[in-house]
């Protein structure tokens, strides 16, 4: 067989790591343990912990460097892998740069979290990594099987970290609600990929591609059976992005999971799961029979998804639960620019380059959540929020920038994300959605503000908490990467569209 | 119709119906017997598909060993009957209809079109089996040759899924850590 390992070096060195720290921890880690007499163990979890923090974190950033300087070879041209299992090199490249990256900002928020809350970390880092191999393959998959078994892959490990602290009913519930939506949603993903293998004979996403765009227009059961497994990968898929109305589990999970967890599932699983997305419904072969229908399932939940979120998220008290609702609206923002399906490169890249964008936006705004989250002291609510300006100028800047990103101001890179969006809507002629979701990005600019307005314009009604500076430089790392990337994009957004164009071209 | 077909609806039938057991039913060891039943009918319909060694695999690892431990499971939990007799939430009587329209809807549908798209159909193969199917299909040869060369990926993944999922499980269950003693 002719493979050349070079071009799945980022999954390999993220293997590594994983074997790494399993056996690192397992080292560590009684097997009776697990059977209880738990008293001798427990005092040691705070040096374990900080082990794991460390390989992990060392690891992740190997594991980048690795990719960044050897994959580049890779990104000349992208090639077809093990019979079709993965597509690797290419703009791919630029892709799972962005996952890592995601990855590395998500380890550096748990680092704090970790310790803060007692989590038991080498678990916590080995999901994640788990997590984020499935992304990685999930993007390069290039047949129904490995797009399956990475999605498995990456949700698997998240149902576990969001019920890592089941003893707390909360999460219990949160946990469980995703666990089984989530097998629900694979389960009509399967159905889906089941009608469609059973109509064209094959896996790979290209044969299936160029099956549907030769079915023809008029009414007949292939084009009924075909379209129906369509739909049923679009339901499917439709669920790990949570549009409407298939977000039901969303605000619960994203409330209920510990903040770097929800940070990663809103930024790097969305990112994955919208890649697959372009890639069966946005590619550059036209679906004459197909078209019409998804353009009009595209722009109506969409647009039901832009209502939604914004609307709810107005009245929410608790900021995470807010950023769930605006994850939804900003799940819907993405799959508006899909909706006049015209197959052009521009539409996949201006919801790469949101996605993207999204990533810094998203872990600014949970890195404050979690930079003044201490011990028992959880920081969630609007009234957490009341005031802190004085005494934690740095964190309310910050804040202050990822809320205007979120809502679409200059100079951030949410706003250029946005002007893109728009402008595909406006070339496809869909100028009554456009109005719509204009209208409801000003809705949504009210709880936006709002958040600013809390932080620097009232006084707050007890003292503000004091929190323990330790073991903070990880997490301002993390604030202070993304700031400089939402602000420089923002100004600067023509790196950004290369590397979504880079990544387009390859989807497409 | 030829009776390998007929035999394929009967068993097609029958394993909807387990289904329909497994959901409706109140008893869990009546829903595990459902779930039985559907794995078996399965079963039939791979044999009949000519899938001999997955026929074999879903009677052996299914059917047998992973049924064993749902129904160890069903067992260790010993839950009291009294904690069956919950009535169907409210939304049923709103879904289950919905569902049953749905489905009606489908079937109404696809019949119209098999109305009028009828040569489709002449054109599917009565013995099951697709004419591209290659020689000796469904034997265990061609199966782990396919397993091994073409899916040689996916298999792999699936065992690092595997050990992922083993991970999840442990970092669930596990006690060593303060959350257990505080609540």
């Amino acid at each position: 067989m002719n493979f050349d390992p070079i071009f799945l070096i980022g999954e390999f060195s993220l293997v590594a790591l994983i074997v790494i720290l399993t056996l690192v921890d397992a080292m560590r880690k009684p097997v009776f343990a697990l059977l209880g007499s738990s008293a001798e163990i427990t005092p040691d979890i705070e040096s374990r912990n900080r082990q794991a923090t460390w390989i992990a974190g060392i690891g992740l950033v190997i594991v980048a460097a690795v990719y960044f300087i050897f994959g580049k070879a890779t990104s000349g041209e992208s090639v077809s892998l093990l019979h079709d299992s993965l597509r690797a090199g290419g703009g791919v490249y630029i892709g799972k740069l962005a996952i890592i990256g995601a990855g590395i900002l998500t380890i550096l928020l748990s680092a704090r979290y970790t310790m803060a809350q007692s989590i038991p970390a080498a678990d916590y880092y080995l999901l994640l990594c788990f997590s984020l191999l499935g992304a990685l393959t999930l993007i390069a998959a290039e047949n129904f099987l490995m797009i399956f078994l990475s999605l498995e892959m990456m949700s698997i490990p998240i149902y576990a970290l969001v019920g890592l602290k089941r003893y707390n009913s909360r999460v219990g519930e949160s946990a469980i609600k995703y666990l089984l939506l989530g097998g629900l949603s694979s389960a009509f993903l399967l159905l889906g990929i089941s009608f469609i293998y059973g109509m064209t004979g094959t896996l790979v996403v290209n044969d299936v591609l160029t099956h549907l765009s030769q079915v023809s227009q008029t009414v007949s059961s292939e084009m009924l059976l075909m379209g129906l497994g369509l739909v049923f990968i679009f339901v499917g898929l439709a669920f790990k992005v949570s549009l409407v109305p298939f977000h039901a589990w969303t605000p619960d999970v994203y409330e209920g999971a510990a903040t770097p967890v929800t940070s990663f599932m809103s930024v790097a699983v969305k990112l994955a799961a919208f890649a697959v997305i372009l890639k069966i419904f946005a590619g550059s072969l036209l679906f004459p029979a197909f078209d019409p229908l998804f353009s009009r399932l595209f722009a109506f939940f969409a647009l039901l998804t832009i209502i939604y979120g914004n609307s709810v998220a107005i009245v929410q008290k608790n900021v995470k639960r807010m950023l769930a609702y605006s994850s939804i609206a900003h799940a819907g923002y993405m799959a508006l620019a899909l909706a006049p399906m015209g197959h052009n490169i521009e539409a996949v890249q201006a919801v790469l380059f949101y996605g993207i964008g999204y990533i810094a936006m998203n872990m600014l705004a949970f890195g404050v959540l979690v930079y003044l989250t201490y011990r028992d002291k959880y920081c969630e609510t609007l009234e957490d929020l009341t005031g802190i300006a004085r005494k934690y100028p740095g964190a309310a800047a910050v804040m202050s920038v990822a809320m205007f990103s979120l809502g679409g101001l200059p100079p951030a890179v949410g706003f250029v994300g946005k002007v893109q969006i728009f402008l595909q809507l406006i070339n496809g002629k869909f100028y009554a959605t456009a109005v719509i979701a204009l209208l409801f990005s000003m809705v949504a600019l009210y709880f936006y503000i709002n958040v600013i307005v809390v932080m620097y314009m009232k006084e707050p009604e007890a003292e503000v908490a004091n929190i323990d500076k330790k073991s903070m430089l990880p997490v301002w790392l993390t604030l202070g990467f993304s700031t400089l990337f939402i602000l420089i994009l923002g100004i600067l957004p023509s790196p950004l569209m290369e590397w979504s164009l880079e990544w387009a071209k390859m989807l497409f | 119709m030829d009776f390998n077909v007929i035999m394929y609806i009967f068993f097609g039938i029958v394993s909807i119906a387990g289904g329909v057991i497994l959901v409706g039913a109140k008893h869990p060891i009546r829903g595990a017997m459902g779930l039985l039943t559907t794995m078996l009918a399965l079963a039939a319909m791979y044999a009949q598909l000519h899938a001999h060694t997955i026929a074999v695999f879903q009677v052996i690892i299914y059917a047998g060993a992973v049924m064993v431990l749902i129904v160890y499971f069903i067992m260790l939990l010993d839950i009291k009957s009294e904690d069956y007799a919950k009535p169907f939430s409210k939304f049923f009587w709103f879904g289950a209809p919905l569902l049953l329209f749905a489905v009606f809807y489908f079937i109404f549908k696809l019949s119209m079109v098999i109305k009028s798209d009828g040569a489709f159909f002449a054109t599917l193969n009565p013995s099951l089996v697709s004419p591209n199917a290659p020689e000796a299909f469904g034997g265990i040869k061609i199966f782990s040759k396919e397993l091994l060369t073409k899916y040689l990926f996916a298999f792999e993944f699936v065992s690092t899924l595997l050990f992922a999922a083993i991970v999840a499980v442990i970092a669930i269950v596990q006690l060593d850590w303060k959350g257990k003693s505080n609540e």
